[in-house]
């Protein structure tokens, strides 16, 4: 997910090999949804997310975040897994 | 002693470099540290370390060259530090959702401009959102 347009995603997804979807948000509307707008965050003054990740169940509820500091930071893996792992049994 | 600077500062940065170059999954030998933790002690402590010994070396002799070494070392070195300490810091901000808080619904295109269409609380496959800064 990212303000980035499609065209971008899909040149960026093609890059990296990448099987995830690449969803589009160049206006911010889930940014404001999940409270991430970073205003004028990016070089040339527009809006973009404050990296975050968040793993939602599957009756839409969020059940792990990853926040960050410093845009540097990212989610790591293991973290990532270990939250997946703990998600509730569909049901 | 100042050769010994020269490879921890520009070994360092260059380590760095090829590993965020190489878009890995996972950087090796401490170059993660770059993408994990607030403060990267082991990276800042060698590029810190081989500006101090280039310190220890020029006070020993021949002073010349070994000033022009550190002429380069370190304004990179105090670069780096900056980028990390500071510029990359965020500005504080408080999350809309949080653990147990339904996500919220979206209609979103997808890189093949496939709409994505999910009502919050609509039943769906698990999944994990992972927002980046973008401008690639």
């Amino acid at each position: 997910m990212s303000v980035d347009r499609p065209e971008a995603s899909r040149r960026l997804k093609e890059r990296l090999k990448s099987r995830f979807t690449f969803l589009a948000d160049p206006d911010g509307v889930l940014l404001d949804g999940v409270g991430i707008r970073h205003r004028g965050g990016r070089n040339d003054g527009a809006d973009i997310a404050y990296p975050t990740a968040v793993l939602v169940d599957a009756g839409g509820v969020v059940r792990w975040i990853f926040r960050s500091d410093t845009y540097r930071e990212r989610a790591r893996a293991d973290e990532i897994f270990a939250a997946i792992a703990a998600l509730p049994e569909p049901g | 002693m100042i050769w010994l600077s020269v490879l921890l500062v520009f070994g360092t940065l260059a380590w760095i470099g090829v590993n965020l170059g190489a878009e890995s999954p996972e950087l090796r030998l401490g170059a993660g540290q770059i993408i994990r933790g607030r403060i990267p002690w082991l990276i800042l402590g060698a590029l810190w370390g081989g500006v101090a010994l280039g310190v220890a070396s020029l006070l020993r002799g021949r002073r010349l060259p070994k000033l022009a070494v550190l002429l380069l070392e370190i304004p990179l070195v105090a670069l780096v530090t900056w980028y990390v300490l500071v510029q990359s810091v965020l500005p504080a901000h408080t999350l809309a959702v949080d653990v147990g808080d339904p996500f919220p619904g979206y209609a979103l295109v997808d890189q093949d401009g496939a709409l994505h269409e999910v009502a919050s609380l609509e039943k769906r496959a698990p999944a994990l959102y992972i927002f980046y800064r973008g401008h690639w």
